[in-house]
């Protein structure tokens, strides 16, 4: 580009030739003969192609990813370099034909056409196609080129993986190819970087292809066999892949391969579990300064509580969720990379399959016992919609670490003196959590989602080594449009929570007025009053009292009085009624909520047996009875109580009725079962 | 003639001789490259059994035994 100063000298010195010049670029843009540099361009691939670095390596951090308008299928749009300003590469999701009867390929047609652009895009015929082939399964990927070809836009074939043919020593002439087609063929590897900066270049000048193959399958078949024979004439016969095929041996060996599996597996849960609660941790952490330094700066009222319990507590439990679907997702891109993620989903399909699920099922399950958030994002490597949406509906019911709290009181309640049964109990929670969950999965799969799955096709990838890069870089993506996605929901709905649970504000309690003023008196003659009880202990049962008072006339403290005779048949007072109502913002926030409320009944004894000792509203009954317990603990296992899961599976699953049957489903269930074991308790003793 | 193709032992070859499978299905395997004539080798088994992956023009592709059934191959 010229700079403006020397296109303005231009004008000056001969208006004259500056306008011819411009009636010429006119001229070639509507002509046919060298068109200008593509403004959109498309990048078409088979699965497995390396499509994605590549648009990685051609536009780096400079793209956006939103979906096509009526469909779940994402894709990524970015400004690639080599094209001039306002330039677009699409990034298309990778298929095996254009002519197959799945969504992908449809869409693929349909942008083509000109008929499909991403959200917020124009609808227009694309200026180019990048069709991305693969250097070790050449002979296949010259079928979709074929499809390409008849399309009759301008073309640029881009022939990736060159570094690990060579490596196989798998070589073909590109000259050939370019030859026969009439279009720019490039030979590079998005993985080393080479031959990138060519095609940046070759994307100025995409070409219509002079030839294309007849139009049967087999014709294309034929065509694309011949052209690759040619292609290949003269060159060595390629080396087999050693290496993949004595990891293959390993990685799917009867002992070994579930072995491996499982290693993977516990080490990709493991870190997910661990190395998340640092980051989970230090956001925790900030959010707590941030909101002691704000109450300092603030002057009390009620901004001062809606900025610090409402908003910035809102932001952090959203930010929250951030570091597990970063980290799973940076994993799961590494583990694809290196082509295990395959593997896994081969040597697990068996398993999962009697429950109209498929192997791509595992990895969301899996991180669903983390949190069922990234779980469910991460269902979007189940191909299949209907296998994916059943797996979508299940991923809440596997045990979250959101329940581990509720799991330990509840457990602890129920056998205080024996932590073996304790831990019984904790893994019996669960193992229903996940019977629950794939057998809910079958029910979906036969009722609402039937029929015979989309045919298991999975290419097991040769073994590579992963790109850092491109795990980076999927883990910011992801962990952005979790952001973009529900978090503006997730936030909205934990604040107006807060809100139910602070106000109104009610007079606090006689009995606590008279405490602060005997705490008061105290200071004034610091005689020591009855039971020795020093001011601080006063002021501190005030404040306990308050508390409790608030939480009980607070608009969720009446709601859960109203709703409470819904609860009665499984064995919930008042008091558990306002713990199970508060658990939907986060399900541990059941624990604080019932220390508030059982707080003071008996000081000095510890949390637990405070619990164990509380009483409800009459005064005689224990609300935490075994039967009780042990109706809560099934209630927490089954029933879907987090609203921020339902939002994302909104989002997923791309309608609000799958949210709204996950929960009807979850705590339908939930109900039930703890209605049933609640009433046979309480029958038995 | 021939039989289907998850019948075929490990390690063995065989040529495609056609499909069994209608609609969509069939184009899915014909874009995989499995027209007449093509050679197939059954590589290695899933440890439960089944999947099993096959070579279909040096490319590994992993398919249930029922999806397999679909293709008939000359041993």
């Amino acid at each position: 580009m010229t700079s403006p100063s020397a296109a303005n000298h231009a004008d000056d010195t001969s208006p004259a030739r500056s306008d011819a010049d411009a009636e010429r670029v006119f001229e070639q843009s509507v002509g046919s003969g060298a068109p200008d540099a593509p403004r959109r361009v498309v990048l078409l691939g088979n699965p497995n192609t390396g499509k994605t670095s590549l648009f990685n390596r051609l536009c780096g951090v400079r793209h956006k990813t939103s979906n096509f308008p009526g469909t779940t299928q994402e894709s990524r749009v970015g400004a690639p370099r080599g094209l001039p300003e306002g330039s677009e590469l699409i990034d298309l999701p990778g298929i095996y034909s254009l002519e197959l009867e799945q969504s992908e390929a449809e869409i693929c047609r349909s942008v083509l056409a000109g008929e499909l652009a991403l959200k917020g895009e124009s609808l227009a015929e694309p200026d180019a196609i990048v069709v991305v082939a693969d250097a070790t399964n050449l002979s296949r990927s010259l079928m979709l080129v074929g499809e390409a070809t008849r399309r009759g836009l301008p073309m640029v074939v881009a022939i990736n993986l060159v570094d690990q043919a060579r490596k196989r020593g798998i070589h073909a002439d590109e000259k050939v190819l370019a030859d026969r087609l009439g279009v720019g063929v490039v030979v590079c590897s998005a993985r080393t970087g080479e031959g990138v900066d060519t095609l940046c270049e070759t994307l100025a000048t995409p070409r219509i292809p002079r030839e294309s193959p007849p139009g049967t399958e087999e014709g294309l078949s034929d065509w694309a066999d011949e052209l690759y024979a040619q292609m290949a004439a003269g060159t060595a016969p390629p080396l087999p892949d050693t290496l993949t095929d004595r990891l293959d041996r390993a990685f799917t060996h009867p002992m070994l391969g579930v072995l491996t599996f499982v290693s993977v597996m516990t080490g990709l849960f493991w870190v997910i579990f661990k190395l998340a609660a640092y980051p989970m941790n230090w956001i925790d952490m900030l959010f707590g300064h941030l909101g002691g330094w704000l109450s300092g700066v603030l002057p009390a009222g009620a901004v001062h509580d809606l900025l610090i319990d409402g908003v910035l507590a809102g932001v952090g439990s959203t930010l929250i969720f951030v570091p597990q679907i970063c980290i799973l997702f940076l994993l799961i891109s590494l583990l694809e990379d290196t082509g295990y993620l395959a593997r896994a989903a081969f040597v697990i399909d068996k398993v999962l399959r009697p429950f109209g699920l498929s192997g791509h099922a595992f990895v969301p399950f899996l991180s669903s016992h983390a949190c069922a958030i990234p779980g469910i994002i991460a269902a979007r490597g189940v191909p299949d919609r209907r296998d994916r949406l059943a797996t979508i509906l299940a991923a809440p019911f596997m045990s979250c670490t959101a329940r581990i709290p509720v799991y330990v009181l509840l457990t602890g309640l129920l056998f205080p003196e024996s932590p073996g049964m304790q831990a019984l109990a904790f893994s019996g929670c669960y193992v229903l959590g996940v019977f629950a969950g794939v057998v809910s999965a079958m029910i979906a799969r036969r009722t609402i989602l039937p029929g015979k799955s989309r045919a298991m096709v999975m290419e097991l990838p040769s073994y590579r080594a992963p790109s850092m890069w491109n795990a980076l870089l999927t883990a910011r993506n992801r962990g952005v449009l979790f952001l973009q996605n529900a978090g503006t929901a997730i936030l909205a709905i934990t604040m107006v929570l807060w809100w139910l649970n602070a106000y109104p504000i009610v007079e606090p309690p006689a009995q606590a007025v008279e405490l602060r003023e005997r705490a008061n008196g105290h200071m004034a003659n610091e005689e020591g009053g009855e039971e020795g009880a020093t001011s601080e202990e006063l002021l501190a049962r005030a404040d306990i009292l308050e508390a409790k008072h608030a939480s009980r006339y607070s608009y969720l403290g009446r709601l859960g009085a109203t709703v409470e005779p819904i609860f009665a048949p499984l064995g919930y007072d008042r008091q558990l009624t306002i713990g199970v109502l508060a658990s939907f913002a986060a399900r541990e926030v059941f624990v604080s909520t019932m220390a508030v409320q059982t707080a003071g009944t008996d000081e000095g004894n510890g949390f637990l047996k405070s619990l164990a000792v509380a009483k409800r509203d009459d005064g005689k009954t224990l609300i935490f009875t075994a039967a009780t317990s042990w109706s809560l603990l099934i209630y927490y296992v089954l029933a879907m109580q987090c609203l921020p899961t339902l939002v994302v599976t909104a989002k997923e699953a791309g309608h609000w009725k799958w949210a709204v049957l996950q929960l009807g489903w979850m705590c339908g269930l939930a109900y039930v079962f703890s209605g049933a074991v609640f009433q046979v308790m309480k029958v038995v003793g | 003639m021939g039989i289907p193709m998850n019948e075929l032992s490990r390690g063995r070859s065989a040529t495609v001789l056609g499909l069994t499978a209608q609609g969509a299905f069939r184009n899915r395997l014909l874009d995989l490259g499995l027209v007449p004539g093509t050679s197939v080798e059954r590589v290695m088994t899933s440890p439960a059994g089944d999947p099993v992956c096959y070579r279909i023009r040096g490319a590994m592709i992993a398919l249930r035994s029922s999806d397999a059934a679909c293709v008939r191959v000359q041993d």
